[in-house]
């Protein structure tokens, strides 16, 4: 038989084939959404597993992103409430996410109440950058949590953070795009397991590389990635609605809510600019008068030498961070909770160097019991 | 832009649909010249000098060649532009390497010489356009081609962005008169294109890029792993050099087709080669004729005896080697598969070859050669390569993978090995056609999907865009 060339056959064999592609990367990406946490979310899915185990006392939590990582040592931190004697009860965790900002603090709240999870006191880091109303993790959440939903609604924010091209891609490209979380998700299904070679992990050389302060070179260029992330700086969009929210959420419980400014070296300090800087300050203030939380800023607490990076601390300056923050913020927290001192407002030009609590009485209809 | 990268998702469909919008056919020509020259310019707009400086000069060679009465005007034309062509390739690719040895040689004898390090960019596929800017030249002084009239005629020739990067090394004749040619649509053509496309997606990002993350850790740190993981990782590169170069082939064969263009195949399942010559009839087919055409037949090919034949054999694959990179290791691989060619024709002439009881034999020690040749191609360096052949022949205890590799890595070698037994009786393209629209184009889907399942994420650029 001779093979006669079909032009009919090969236009239903193309234009089918395309029609299929589509469907399927279309429902890849309403099945993604479906997910379950530790496939699409594992970071999430592996604190709040962690969270869970925890003993049954009051929590001290710390939400924030790999900035937290590096600069909170819980095991630190709790050394320090042992020292004042007010650890009794208390478990400090760090619940810090990699690439977390307000929305996933946010994201991550609603996961740690379902899972009926109320801890006393929230410490959420907050910096200038993850006000600015062109979200900078945007293209995280967008792999990470956001639904469909979640990325209709947030079409704007996604324009301005140029991640629009990531947004269709999550939606209409999804099998690509989400084939780390399907590979993960089959092989669990078939609960099949195979052990991968590691030939990396932290050796001794990158444990000692972590110990290690930066060069001033290195620490100026972070100057550069500062100035870049607070361009046209502008509070509002996705992160400073999540964190209203979150606020709101925690306050109803009645949980302490601490807002921290994390240490960073002097270049990326001064990179952010007396604009950026007021508007920031400003909008901290705000939120204490409004909401009643507090706000330390400790972005100029640690020396240079104490940063790896231009915002990553050395192990030592970890150390001496999570001391500081308990010595001075957390221990006189619990330590005014238990004389029942119930209301808190902190103004952040009351706290030019050393974070002091002044209590101040905020608006009645929002004063709650203190942590 | 890679072919398999979203970006290129997006150029593609964009270029199509213009390209076959476009009723006149010189506009298509145009539409295609810019969209190589968006693709090209995607990595270094900068670099696109370059390659229309050589383009540009050859063209204008080519044209005095041609109009010239006198063969010394043309001989001394010829030497000009192959002069011109060579000289943008070693100031790009060599002068760092030729400076070392250079140095390295004046140190040996006990000055003390030091240069510094210049910094050159590497212009991606300036050792392929090179190539097919020197055919042109040459077919034109050896009067088997006109001169090209039409200077974006010629332009297309080495910028078509499909084999712009890393080839195949198109010969003019080929494409030069598909150019001119009327281009209908044809839906076939698409289909077989998208075929194409899709079997070199598989090669190159569901085999390749897997390959290359278990062989990497081995060659960049051979000391660390056993006899068992170095021959591991030998065979994965053995795997992975074929997958990602005759991936991107059909990659750039199947995107050529969706334009109404065809260009040459360069791979025939080479390791399913018998003796080494065979091998070279497999593998990168249009440098190997090239380099036939070019170098081994002006160098005196076979004619002036057996030992010149041996000469000029080992000289070939020793550029040819030299082609690949600027590095010992490369003039050493070179040097190793002209010695084994020349091996084969000693010994092919004394003993009977072809079909036989013994082929699987002959086609399994070929196809050991040839991985060893690809230590020496891959090692980072000569010591490297000694050291993965000592640990290769030695047994030395070290690292081993886990079963994740190997599991991975034996079911590559495994769908390689089909591929070469299925191919080797079968022409599948063929068997296809048969198939009936719908189980096609679900087959195909279904295959696209399971290829961006299966993609890793840490998937490179292909090995040979380096060259």
């Amino acid at each position: 038989m001779t093979y006669r060339p079909n032009s009919k056959r090969g236009r239903t064999t193309v234009v089918l084939m395309g029609a299929l592609i589509f469907a399927a990367e279309v429902a890849a990406g309403i099945l993604i959404d479906h997910a379950p946490m530790k496939i699409r979310f594992p970071l999430l899915a592996k604190v709040l597993d962690s969270v869970r185990q925890l003993e049954l006392s009051k929590k001290i939590l710390f939400l924030g992103s790999s900035r937290f990582g590096n600069a909170v040592s819980a095991e630190a931190v709790t050394q320090v409430l042992h020292e004042a004697n007010v650890a009794d009860g208390y478990t400090v965790f760090n619940a810090q996410i990699g690439a977390s900002d307000p929305v996933v603090m946010e994201f991550e709240t609603d996961k740690l109440l379902a899972a009926g999870i109320r801890p006393s006191m929230v410490l959420v880091e907050i910096l200038p950058e993850v006000l600015s109303r062109r979200n900078l993790w945007l293209n995280f959440h967008l792999g990470r949590q956001f639904q469909w939903p979640d990325v209709w609604n947030s079409l704007p924010d996604v324009y301005l953070a140029g991640t629009l091209h990531l947004a269709v891609a999550t939606r209409f490209n999804a099998v690509y795009t989400f084939r780390s979380e399907f590979q993960h998700w089959a092989l669990d299904a078939l609960k099949l397991r195979f052990e991968s070679s590691t030939f990396g992990g932290e050796n001794a050389q990158q444990r000692a590389k972590r110990a290690q302060p930066a060069d001033p070179e290195v620490l100026l260029k972070g100057a550069k990635y500062a100035r870049k992330n607070v361009r046209g700086y502008q509070i509002g969009g996705l992160n400073a609605r999540a964190l209203i929210r979150m606020i709101e959420r925690y306050s109803k419980l009645g949980t302490t809510i601490v807002l921290i400014a994390p240490p960073v070296s002097s270049p990326y300090r001064a990179a952010y600019g007396s604009p950026v800087d007021a508007a920031y300050l400003a909008y901290m203030h705000r939120l204490g008068k409004t909401y009643g939380t507090y706000f330390f800023d400790y972005r100029h607490r640690l020396a240079d030498n104490h940063f790896r990076t231009p915002y990553y601390t050395t192990t030592d300056g970890k150390l001496h961070f999570s001391r500081l923050l308990a010595q001075e913020v957390i221990v006189p927290l619990i330590a005014a909770g238990k004389e029942g001192i119930r209301s808190r407002s902190v103004s952040p030009s009351d706290i030019p160097s050393k974070p002091t609590i002044e209590m101040r009485t905020p608006p009645d209809d929002l004063t709650r019991r203190g942590g | 832009m890679l072919f398999h990268s979203f970006p290129f998702f997006v150029f593609f469909p964009i270029t199509f649909v213009v390209y076959w919008s476009l009723t006149q056919h010189r506009l298509r020509m145009l539409w295609l010249l810019g969209a190589s020259f968006a693709f090209y310019g995607s990595w270094n707009p900068w670099l696109l000098f370059v390659v229309l400086f050589s383009a540009a000069f050859d063209f204008l060679i080519a044209r005095r060649i041609e109009a010239s009465p006198s063969p010394k005007t043309r001989r001394v034309l010829l030497v000009v532009s192959v002069c011109v062509s060579l000289g943008i390739l070693a100031f790009f690719k060599y002068t760092n390497f030729l400076l070392d040895t250079a140095v390295s040689t004046f140190n040996v004898f006990g000055f003390d010489f030091r240069h510094p390090a210049f910094r050159i960019v590497l212009p991606l596929g300036i050792s392929f356009y090179t190539f097919e800017t020197i055919s042109y030249v040459m077919d034109v002084y050896r009067g088997r081609l006109r001169a090209e009239r039409n200077f974006l005629d010629y332009a297309l020739f080495i910028m078509f962005f499909p084999h712009l990067i890393a080839g195949p090394i198109v010969r003019p004749k080929h494409f030069l008169r598909q150019v001119p040619r009327l281009k209908r649509f044809d839906w076939n053509r698409l289909e077989f294109g998208a075929r194409l496309f899709l079997l070199g997606l598989i090669k190159k990002a569901v085999i390749a890029d897997h390959m290359s993350a278990i062989a990497d850790p081995v060659f960049a740190a051979p000391s660390d792993f056993s006899t068992a993981a170095v021959w591991m990782a030998v065979f994965c590169y053995t795997t992975q050099i074929y997958c990602d170069f005759s991936g991107y082939t059909d990659m750039a064969l199947g995107i050529a087709h969706a334009f109404g263009f065809k260009l040459p195949q360069n791979f025939n399942l080479p390791y399913a080669a018998c003796n080494i010559t065979d091998f070279w009839r497999r593998w990168h087919i249009s440098l190997s004729t090239w380099l036939r055409d070019y170098l081994y037949i002006p160098l005196g090919g076979n004619r002036y005896g057996t030992l010149a034949t041996y000469r000029n054999l080992i000289l070939t694959m020793l550029l040819g080697g030299l082609w690949h990179g600027a590095a010992w290791s490369f003039v050493f691989w070179g040097f190793y598969h002209g010695s084994l060619l020349a091996a084969h024709r000693f010994f092919s002439s004394r003993s009977r070859s072809g079909e036989g009881p013994f082929k699987p034999i002959r086609i399994a020690f070929t196809f050991l050669c040839v991985c060893i040749g690809w230590v020496l191609f891959r090692a980072q360096s000569m010591t490297d390569a000694w050291l993965i052949l000592h640990r290769m022949f030695t047994p030395a205890d070290g690292q081993m993978f886990a079963s994740a590799e190997i599991t991975i890595a034996m079911a590559a070698w495994s769908a390689v090995l089909l591929g070469h037994l299925v191919s080797s009786y079968l022409d599948m393209h063929s068997a296809l056609r048969w198939l009936p629209a719908p189980v096609m184009a679900t087959g195909m889907a279904v295959v696209f999907l399971f290829v961006q399942v299966l993609m890793p994420h840490s998937g490179g650029a292909f090995i040979y865009f380096q060259f």
